[in-house]
């Protein structure tokens, strides 16, 4: 009976582990969503660094997808934007003074 | 009740003198420490804790070297070197690093003491700024004996109060913020200029953190602290019984010992696609994302020294030793230039991939001469590398032994 609890115990702390790395290991997992815009926008969600899909409602993505970063980035643009593992958050704010185009109006 | 409240403020204005006066008394003459030669800085106040640091190690080292220091804004600093206007006793403390001896608790966490200018005040030996130079816009032409060399690199980044639900901070919402008074931004939550903590246009913090949100230093809507010091923004927006609202600007290097106190926002620049902390995540130190480019508000710190027209060695031999140190990462039999800018929360140059020649520019690749990359994934603090060990050449294929890892080159 012991043992067969000691078995079961280490099966499922195996499960936890490999759930774990995986997450760990998945470029996406680290991307923390925000709720879409027109929706309460506090900066994202909990659990940034806990890797949480889509814990607080956010924007199912392209994060982390092949066509959503650069390999090889060579210009500034590419180099903002290269594929990275590191915690990649999505923020899309609501800002009213944005110009119709998405540009910065003058200051006043 | 009116006679009262005169003497109440009258006592409480005597009391205030007599706690200036005392402590202006308790304050010993910065040259007469002791025997070791002084070298007098004047430094950004992000750069303290590298100050601290490797001042404790000179000190203690076989030839020791006393540092006595003043935080000044950078513009300040760096106008004080090309003007060649000497340290003096003013509402800034002069502070010096103490040795076991005077003091055997001391350590770069605690408050350095503190020490009086001579009469005439003290020739600076040694600028140490904490973004370009370039942004200054206060300054005359550069002496010909004047040097500039580029030290560490310096992140900075936009902090908010534990409470605050934020985790994020765009470029634009960032000029909306602060480029704005008042609430006239809409840049919600940060839409109180008196919650919006800035530093005044002189200092890095707030030349650096302004350029990545596309405004001058000059143009920040924000409230700068009676004191305009780090340590005045971080303790305003830790304390902050609003915390939604409140926001300010603080290099990381100071945050990172502040982690318990306040948060640092990811920042997402102008044209980026997701916001980045300045480490891989949020509770590590790598400087993963200043190092590869996808965090944006940082700059070299710039080294200013008198020179040697010919030899270009500081004047001072001991301030090149200094630069030697911090500047070319080298290390003495006791003294770790790499390691102190490393444990500082700074990224040697040789450890950076990116580089950007002003404040605010775009980025290109950085190859270094000599990368300590894998070292420097080694030795920050939680660091770790897959970077293969060596003792020489033999084991590292195309790359180079450097300090005992296979680096590329």
């Amino acid at each position: 009976m012991s043992s067969r609890t000691t078995l079961i115990g280490a099966a499922l702390a195996m499960l936890v582990a490999t759930a774990t790395l995986a997450a760990a290991c998945d470029d996406t997992s680290t991307a923390v969503k925000e709720p879409a815009p027109g929706t309460v926008d506090s900066g994202g969600g909990p659990g940034i660094d806990g890797a949480v899909p889509g814990l607080d409602g956010g924007q199912v993505g392209n994060d982390g997808g092949p066509g959503d970063c650069v390999m090889n980035p060579k210009t500034h643009e590419e180099i903002i934007n290269g594929c990275t593992n590191a915690v990649k958050i999505t923020k899309n704010p609501t800002l009213p003074l944005l110009l119709a185009d998405g540009g910065l109006p003058p200051l006043p | 009740m009116q006679t009262t409240l005169r003497a109440l403020t009258v006592g409480m204005a005597v009391c205030a003198l007599c706690v200036c006066a005392a402590r202006h008394a308790e304050a010993a003459p910065c040259a007469s420490l002791g025997t070791q030669p002084i070298v007098y800085i004047e430094n950004g106040d992000t750069q303290e804790p590298l100050v601290k640091r490797l001042g404790q190690k000179l000190l203690a080292s076989a030839s020791p070297v006393r540092l006595v220091y003043k935080n000044r804004r950078t513009c300040d600093l760096a106008l004080d070197m090309y003007s060649a206007t000497p340290m003096k006793n003013d509402a800034i403390a002069i502070k010096y690093i103490p040795s076991a001896t005077e003091d055997p608790a001391w350590d770069p966490s605690k408050p350095a003491p503190s020490c009086d200018a001579d009469a005439g005040g003290n020739a600076v030996d040694l600028g140490i700024g904490a973004t370009y130079i370039s942004s200054c816009t206060n300054l005359p032409a550069k002496p010909t004996d004047l040097s500039e060399l580029t030290g560490p690199v310096q992140s900075y980044g936009f902090i908010v109060p534990k409470a605050s639900s934020q985790i994020a901070i765009t470029a634009q919402e960032g000029y909306f913020a602060y480029g704005f008074a008042d609430a006239t931004g809409m840049a919600s939550p940060w839409v109180d200029q008196a919650l919006r903590f800035s530093r005044g246009p002189t200092a890095s913090t707030a030349l650096t953190c302004a350029a990545a949100i596309g405004v001058k230093a000059s143009q920040l809507k924000g409230t700068v602290p009676a004191g305009n010091t780090s340590t005045e923004v971080l303790n305003l927006v830790a304390t902050s019984p609003t915390p939604e609202a409140t926001i300010g600007l603080m290099g990381t290097e100071v945050y990172d010992q502040s982690r318990d106190k306040v948060k640092l926002l990811a920042f997402k620049g102008f044209g980026q696609r997701y916001a980045y902390f300045p480490d891989f995540s949020s509770t590590s130190f790598d400087k993963k994302n200043v190092r590869d480019g996808h965090y944006l508000p940082w700059a070299p710190t710039p080294y200013l020294a008198r020179v040697n027209g010919v030899t270009g060695m500081a004047n001072n031999p001991n301030v090149q030793r200094i630069l030697s140190l911090v500047v070319s990462a080298k290390s003495e039999a006791t003294v770790s230039g790499i390691d102190e800018v490393i444990a500082s929360g700074l990224v040697p140059e040789c450890a950076m991939g990116v580089q950007r020649p002003f404040d605010g520019a775009n980025l290109s690749l950085y190859a270094p001469v000599e990368p300590c990359a894998c070292y420097f994934d080694a030795k920050v603090a939680q660091g770790t590398t897959t970077c293969k060990t060596c003792t020489d050449n033999s084991t590292c294929g195309d790359g180079k032994c450097r300090r005992g890892y296979c680096e590329v080159r």
